[in-house]
């Protein structure tokens, strides 16, 4: 039954949802919102779902003294913090009463922020702007400093093929900035044309592989042959 | 851990060909230009009557923020000052507050325009797919409230608009796979015009998309970015971002050069 359930509804759903596409049909369009709700509904579930999984792989960590236990404690602070400036403003708003009638409501003893959720001038709106977007931007820009090194070393004209690469790669960085120009005003023509034959045509062959595989792969998830979404063991 | 001279002194180039040009970026004048695929999306707002509806979706987190916040700020202004009412939403939940509804309200104030009649935000519900099939099928099915709690149907910004198929545009700005989204649930159900904004690695991906016309036009990176600036005539973070990155090009340029001379003097010697 634990297995067979879900199968059943994945085939159900499945054959169904394929017959509504070409239905224009009033009830089939309505199925189909009804479908999509379900979904969204299913998806703020799985939110939930995703932090227990989250707290439980994190209390292990620690519980076990894992190797870089301490970044789970860390983590454990920032979702504390995260958590109590999402929802202390909307507690304090609830429970008790601004300090005089004509007070700002986004305000409480006339400084503290208290805008809920994620709204300008919010406690979570705050650790967005000044915590969470430095340390991503921070990450991400480390990036770039990885790809001058990597460009060096694999940048070789070892074979015709990574020659090509090579010129490819070169035309498209200088086109893609007022440099290619400034060489030789056809530079920013060739890596349109770059991007517009060689490259379409590459990705339009991987585009049908992507689609094709993904039919394929659907079809063995109605048929119940890929029950690999299942969890556990075949 | 070994320490690796040459990729220390390769990141030390690095830092010296950002650090140099965002000084002294007052005196760098580099030439203007716009590539066909911006031009498109430019061209295609520049027609729309006052009062058209559009949508534009902000799908990407602060990761990408200083390539694709430039794109988001120049179609705003653009789109404003044609004096279109613009939808702003998210299928990515990392963009829903500091990066949504903070661009969208500063570029609201900058243009003077109010919140509720000439534009609105709507808040991040999971799903991605299901909920860009929602807005295909009715708009209030999928977003019933605005972030502010206020119910769609009674703002003037969604006057006359049911479902996707009435908005005169729509636009996604993404650094992962909501473009991808947006091209097979949006513009198959909506059948409305549809552009593109992504991250310059991105590019690539959506070059057929373009010869298929299921995008009007195409912005990848932050030189796309910094072409609509151009083209509105209001220079900004991306036109300023673009001398840094010139250079940084360049320096990357010269590195495969010398790579390549050590690699063949190298294999030389050994012959």
């Amino acid at each position: 039954m634990k297995r067979n359930l879900p199968l059943l509804i994945a085939f159900v759903m499945g054959i169904l949802f394929i017959i509504q596409f070409f239905v224009p049909h009033q009830w089939s369009q309505e199925m189909l919102t009804w479908g999509n709700k379900w979904i969204v509904i299913i998806g703020g579930i799985s939110l939930l779902l995703g932090i227990s999984s989250l707290i439980h792989f994190h209390y292990v960590q620690v519980k076990r003294s894992v190797p870089g236990w301490g970044y789970s404690l860390v983590m454990f602070g920032a979702f504390i913090i995260a958590i109590t400036a999402g929802f202390l403003p909307s507690i304090i708003r609830w429970f008790l009463p601004p300090i005089a009638p004509d007070a700002d409501p986004g305000k409480w003893l006339g400084f503290l922020p208290l805008y809920p959720g994620l709204e300008e001038g919010s406690p979570l709106f705050w650790i967005f702007l000044n915590g969470i977007s430095p340390f991503m931007a921070t990450m991400f820009s480390l990036i770039g400093f990885f790809i001058a090194s990597a460009a060096f070393r694999a940048f070789r004209a070892r074979s015709l093929e990574a020659t090509l690469l090579l010129i490819a790669a070169v035309i498209i960085m200088l086109g893609q900035t007022p440099l290619g120009a400034m060489i030789w005003e056809k530079i920013p023509d060739i890596m349109v044309w770059i991007f517009n034959v060689p490259n379409t045509a590459a990705k339009r062959a991987i585009l049908f592989g992507i689609a094709m595989g993904s039919i394929a792969f659907s079809i063995r998830i109605i048929l119940g042959i890929e029950r690999a979404y299942l969890g556990g063991k075949d | 851990m070994k320490f690796n001279v040459t990729r220390w002194i390769i990141f030390a180039l690095v830092a010296i060909a950002i650090i140099i040009p965002v000084m002294i970026k007052e005196r760098i004048t580099l030439p203007e230009s716009s590539s066909s695929v911006v031009k498109n999306i430019y061209d295609f707002i520049e027609k729309l009557p006052e009062k058209s509806p559009i949508i534009i979706s902000v799908d990407f987190d602060p990761s990408s923020d200083e390539e694709l916040r430039p794109m988001i700020k120049a179609l705003l202004r653009h789109a404003f000052r044609k004096n279109l009412r613009v939808i702003g939403m998210t299928i990515w939940d990392a963009a829903a507050g500091g990066t949504l509804i903070n661009i969208f309200n500063e570029m609201g104030k900058e243009a003077k325009k109010e919140d509720g009649v000439d534009y609105a935000i709507m808040p991040f519900k999971p799903g991605g797919s299901s909920i860009i099939l929602l807005l295909s099928q009715n708009v209030y099915d999928a977003y019933p409230k605005d972030y502010k709690n206020n119910l769609n149907k009674d703002l003037p910004v969604f006057k006359g608009i049911k479902t996707l198929k009435d908005m005169k545009y729509a636009m996604c700005v993404s650094a992962g796979q909501a473009v991808d989204t947006w091209i097979i649930y949006g513009k198959e159900k909506g059948k409305m015009p549809l552009g593109a904004g992504c991250t310059a690695v991105m590019a690539t991906d959506y070059y057929p998309f373009l010869q298929s016309k299921q995008l009007v036009g195409l912005m990848g990176g932050l030189s796309a970015a910094a072409q609509y600036e151009s083209l509105i005539k209001h220079k900004d973070t991306a036109t300023e971002s673009m001398k840094p990155q010139t250079v940084v090009h360049a320096l990357i340029i010269i590195l495969i050069i010398i790579g390549n001379i050590m690699y063949f003097t190298g294999k030389r010697k050994k012959a």
